[in-house]
């Protein structure tokens, strides 16, 4: 292992050190790079088939064709016909509307309940805790049959619509929501919320000013899990959306056909589903950078 | 109950008189914009379905305003919510205080899951539809399938093994991205959490590139098998392979390249939080960097580490689409929820369906009352 | 107190009272169903359509390139009779349309893959039974006999087919067989053993066999025993067998088993063996044998096939493929039989005159024109025009039905889904992996549920 580099060094040479004036650790490099390329391996695979026709892909493996790539056939056929089909633009438009309230809820209500579990006492609290946590084990098709009585022609009459698949998206993240943002709240100084209230602040204001800006990483964290979840859901878009609003994870699994003649196109799919999702992932990841936290705690 | 509520109860700087009167302007604006609201929301989203042409057929339109309603308007509810609440004399105002802020959430989740997991519970003891009661014949059913036992058995291995690596290679991500620059650590970390936002169907065409089988006549397509045959070997048909439960392990594979990501977002946050000044003491200390590692990083998101554990615990209870997608059980492959998925859908038995589900709360059981504990211990150190 | 008390009902009452004006003020849904009618009616409200009046709605489990081509089968009819058809696919649709059909939120039509789903939605009163929409007698002349049968419960006949799925079909590569000293037509089983044999000598496998598909990895094989069932025992024997009258391990269901095991088991007779036909995806299996030399010759697979076939064989289809139709067997059921399937047109709004219309229209030897030309889809009328047909093949394909003897339905779709996609499905991978004809029929018959 390469000898980390100690900080308490008075003169550090300038070439170890990076631009904000952490040293450079080789180590972490190296394995990082390696940690890397062992994940990004199969991805790898499945994006150079996208570019190969089905009968390439099926005659010999994806790699011949990226140390050969003037000598085997590439094309965009597979993502031509996906555009063409899938009817992307209303399919996109609708993958975000469905999305971005079914993550903002959650963690709006989420962020309210943990605030009560971690920093106020009444009672019932350990019973519903447990129950919070017991239903995350439920496979949520159960839920399926009662929440279409509810919200479809028989109940409600809201099935199809985008509030119906909020609802279901609010409802099924919640326990999750609820219980990562609990367990972090929890780490956070409780003496910072005790001062406040002795100065007078209500719950409401201590929420809103104090601990949630502290629980900003938890949050955001947990909206790009939930933003992945919704956006990659297959089975409650497709139970209650009507086919007009529906999204593109349902659009791509459409074209695959009967007996999967469309396979070829799902490589293609894949990847232009996957856009978003990591336009998401870059706007939240500064929420995860070093200073942000800390800064806030000590204010 | 316990101290924390005598704190909250004796704040000393406000007249007592204004905090155990009743605001009632307070009740009643938050009351009636309470009902306002939820009867104008309640109609906005009941009018996108069934009058479009009052927003010009406009698809943009309609989710402009979906989304603006949507979001704004649970905010909103949540405001008026307080104010009422507010508003009510200070002994109640406390005592109600929680429960409004749970209501929302909690709401949620009694109707959407509470409610069903009551039915099944109810249904386990019922027949394939659901209409008459038989006893206890489903648990005999399942307990006396062999199929039951080796899930159980494939399920503990996934629990052994799945959860643990997931952490214990989200921290290392995390530690290492952490130690990068910042444009290091970006890609790097996008990179490991690219397979979380790769759609299960692309997922499962991933995995097959890698443990397709050709005959050893053909060129390998699967990347696996091209590096054994490379090696002078014949093609395996890798997921049939049931030996040290090779296929299980295979599929453990997946469950690991995808969730790392998400154990490695949170891990990570919770290690930007770890403050400055105790990695800086610890290092003036002379402490080597795995020395901090351990001794200062880890017991400090100890926290986290058990939140992410349990959540992978709880997915690997819940893990059905890789199984069934890849295997379907064959090959002694099977696992609980796998199970379960065939029962309910493939076979129509809601009755023996809802007994796995039974059986999976029982099975999470030790997770409750381990985080009960915890929970308890949390509050007794405050 | 007392005042806190009273106070305290005020709040109560007043949050009563606003409660109920909050939901009586609500918007009223203007489609809204006048209610069901009698049994196996179903009072279908579409909420997201102003006008009731001239919609229909399907629910479907085809999507992508089929989809496009249903829809311009439709177009036409759409355009004379005003009524506008709203088709939605769903992969999942088997248990997609039993959710939503019991949650009151039923499509007008689905059109079933399989019979299983429709006769279990039948009994529980929800679809609309054909021969009070539609012209029975009509249908039975012009139908393939077979398929009103596999809709029937209780005497009632409840859905009508508008696609035909045929199975009983040998595929082969036109050039490169003939070389190889294969005969294109046959008069038995027994016959073309004896011409597979010959060209085993010469060191090629004649068969090609794929039986992968994800979660339903297996049923080609179930297919396969089928094949058997009917050659060897006769369509009596195969109705026994489906409904269960006879034991799955009877010993006519064992002479099936055997007959398969000498094609399929037999070394040296299929393509790299077990592990690659458990490998093998179904819609790959016929690659190997357009490779030159080709690696196996022949497929039974069913007419969806030419969909999976290299890009430059689908080209060039009638040139590069041929078939011949599975032959009989000599020594079992005399006549030659035809295994199939096909998709299901149910209606579940009985009382709507738009439904019955195009319920009427989709089950008619007129509906498919537009989409037999694409190519793929066959009618299961023997009145439809063949010379919609885009090529000899599909025409040829046509003929072999119409001239058959007998027609059954796919009998794992028939049965009980516990064994049909279940059972039937696993034990027979493990029987290709090297289970005893024995083990396997009585393991499925063990699964098979009591009742």
């Amino acid at each position: 292992m390469t000898p980390a580099p100690v900080v308490s060094d008075p003169k550090p040479r300038q070439r170890r050190l990076m631009k904000d004036g952490r040293p450079r650790s080789m180590f972490s490099i190296v394995s990082m790079i390696l940690l890397c390329i062992i994940w990004t391996l199969p991805t790898l695979g499945l994006l150079v088939t996208s570019f190969r026709s089905r009968d390439d892909a099926q005659s010999n493996g994806w790699w011949n064709a990226l140390f050969n790539p003037f000598g085997t056939g590439w094309t965009f056929e597979n993502y031509r016909k996906v555009i063409a089909d899938a009817d992307l633009g209303n399919a996109f438009l609708n993958g975000i509307v469905v999305a971005l309230p079914a993550t903002i809820l959650p963690i709006m209500f989420a962020a309210f309940a943990a605030y009560a579990f971690t920093f106020l006492d009444f009672p019932g609290k350990d019973l519903l805790f447990i129950a919070i946590v017991a239903v995350m084990v439920v496979p949520i098709q159960v839920a399926f049959q009662p929440m279409l009585n509810l919200l479809g022609p028989n109940g409600l009459g809201i099935s199809g619509q985008y509030i119906a698949v909020w609802l279901l998206h609010t409802g099924f993240g919640m326990p999750l929501a609820i219980y990562t943002l609990r367990n972090y709240m929890s780490t956070l100084p409780y003496s910072v919320v005790e001062s406040a209230k002795i100065d007078g602040a209500t719950h409401y204001q201590i929420f809103w000013k104090l601990v949630a800006p502290m629980a900003m990483p938890a949050m955001a964290a947990f909206a790009t899990l939930q933003f992945l979840w919704v956006w990659n859901d297959l089975l409650i878009a497709k139970l209650f959306l009507n086919s007009g609003n529906s999204t593109v994870i349902v659009k791509l699994q459409g074209l695959l056909g009967t007996q999967g003649q469309g396979q070829e196109l799902l490589t293609a799919g894949a990847f232009i589903s996957m856009v978003l999702p990591m336009i998401v992932f870059f706007a939240l990841q500064r929420f995860f950078v070093r200073g942000l936290t800390s800064g806030a705690v000590k204010g | 109950m316990s101290t924390a509520t005598d704190t909250v109860v004796a704040p000393q700087r406000r007249d007592p008189d204004d905090i155990n009167r009743a605001n009632v302007p307070k009740i009643v604006i938050g009351l009636f914009g309470l009902i306002l609201t939820a009867w104008a929301l309640g109609n906005l989203f009941l009018a996108f379905g069934y009058y479009p042409q009052w927003f010009l057929d406009n698809k943009i339109l309609i989710a402009a305003l979906a989304l603006i309603g949507g979001v704004g308007g649970a905010a909103l509810l949540f405001w008026f919510l307080n104010m009422f609440i507010e508003g009510l004399p200070n002994r109640l105002s406390q005592g109600i205080m929680p429960y409004a802020f749970l209501l929302p959430g909690f709401g949620l989740i009694a109707l959407m899951l509470i409610y069903p997991t009551i039915q099944t519970i109810n249904y386990s003891f019922a027949n394939a539809n659901s209409t008459e009661y038989v006893g206890l014949a489903n648990y005999k059913d399942i307990f006396g399938s062999k199929d039951f036992w080796n899930a159980i058995l494939n399920n503990l291995l996934w629990l052994a093994l799945v959860p643990a690596i997931t952490v214990a290679i989200g921290i290392i991500v995390a530690v290492l991205a952490d130690k990068l620059s910042a444009q290091g650590e970006k890609v790097s970390k996008s990179i490991i959490f690219l397979p979380m936002a790769i759609s299960f169907v692309g997922a499962s065409a991933i995995w097959n590139l890698v443990y397709a089988y050709s005959d050893k006549s053909q060129s390998q397509v699967g990347l696996l098998n091209a590096i054994v045959t490379k090696l002078g070997m014949d093609p395996k048909t890798w997921l049939q392979i049931s030996d040290g439960k090779l296929n299980s392990l295979l599929m453990m594979v997946i469950l690991i390249w995808l969730q790392v990501g998400f154990s490695m977002i949170l891990l990570s946050s919770a290690i930007k939080g770890v403050p400055d000044d105790t990695l800086e003491a610890a290092r003036i200390d002379g402490a080597s960097e795995l020395q901090i590692f351990f001794k200062v990083i880890i017991p400090q998101i100890r926290g986290t580490i058990v939140t992410v554990f349990i959540t992978v615990v709880i997915l690997v209870m819940k893990v059905f689409d890789i199984v069934y997608v890849l295997t379907n059980g064959r090959d002694n492959s099977d696992v609980i929820a796998n199970l379960f998925f065939n029962e309910m859908f493939a076979n129509s038995q809601a009755g023996r369906a809802s007994a796995i589900v039974v059986v999976l709360l029982i099975a999470v059981l030790p997770i409750l009352w381990y985080q009960v504990k915890t929970f308890r211990e949390e509050q007794m150190n405050r | 107190m007392a005042q806190v008390h009273r106070r305290r009902q005020l709040v109560a009452m007043g949050g009563a009272i606003l409660t109920t004006t909050l939901l009586s003020a609500c918007l009223q849904n203007p489609n809204a169903s006048d209610g069901g009618g009698a049994a196996g009616l179903n009072g279908y409200v579409d909420n997201t359509q102003k006008d009731g009046d001239k919609v229909v709605t399907i629910l479907g489990a085809f999507g992508g390139d089929e989809k496009k081509a249903f829809e311009a089968s439709l177009a036409e009819f759409e355009k004379s009779s005003g009524i506008d058809i709203q088709y939605t696919d769903d992969n999942n649709f088997t248990t997609i349309v039993k959710t939503r059909v019991t949650a009151g939120d039923a499509p007008d039509i689905a059109l079933f893959p399989q019979p299983g789903g429709l006769i279990e939605l039948a009994e529980a009163g929800k679809i609309q039974p054909i021969d009070s929409v539609l012209d029975y007698d009509t249908l039975a002349t012009t139908l393939v006999p077979g398929f009103l049968e596999s809709t029937r419960y209780k005497g009632r006949s409840y859905g009508a087919p508008m696609r035909m799925a045929v199975k009983s079909i040998v595929w082969y590569p036109k050039p490169a067989w003939t070389e190889a000293g294969g005969k294109t037509e046959f008069t038995s089983l027994q016959d073309l053993a004896k011409n597979t044999d010959a060209i085993k000598g010469k060191g090629t496998a004649p068969w090609c066999m794929g039986w992968g598909s994800d979660a339903a990895t297996g049923w080609v094989g179930t297919d396969w025993i089928e094949e058997m069932v009917l050659r060897v025992s006769g369509p009596d024997v195969y109705d026994q067998w489906v409904s269960h009258k006879i034991p799955f391990n009877d010993p006519q269901i064992l002479k099936a088993f055997a007959e398969f095991g000498k094609l399929a088991k037999g070394d040296g007779n299929v393509f790299g063996g077990a592990a690659n036909i458990i490998n093998t995806k179904f819609g790959d299996a016929m690659t190997p044998a357009f490779q030159d030399p080709p690696k196996c010759y022949l497929m039974r697979q069913g007419n969806f096939a030419t969909g999976f076939l290299p890009k430059d064989v689908q080209a060039d289809l009638d040139n590069k493929v041929g078939i011949f139709v599975f032959p009989p067997l000599d020594g079992g059921y005399g006549g030659q039989p035809i295994l199939g399937g096909g998709d299901l047109a149910a209606q579940f709004n009985g009382n709507d005159p738009d439904t019955i219309e195009v319920m009427k229209f989709l089950t008619s030897d007129k509906f498919g024109g537009p989409w037999a030309k694409v190519g793929g889809w066959l009618s299961p009328h023997k009145t439809f025009d063949a010379t919609n047909y885009p090529n000899e093949l599909t025409k040829q394909m046509a003929e072999i039905v119409s001239s058959a003897d007998v027609f059954r339905f796919d009998a794992s779709d028939l049965m009980p889904k516990e064994v049909g996609s279940g059972t039937f499905w696993t034990e027979m991978v493990k029987w290709m992996n090297g289970a005893s004809d024995e083990e396997t029929a009585t393991a499925i018959e063990n699964s098979w549920p009591k009742s």
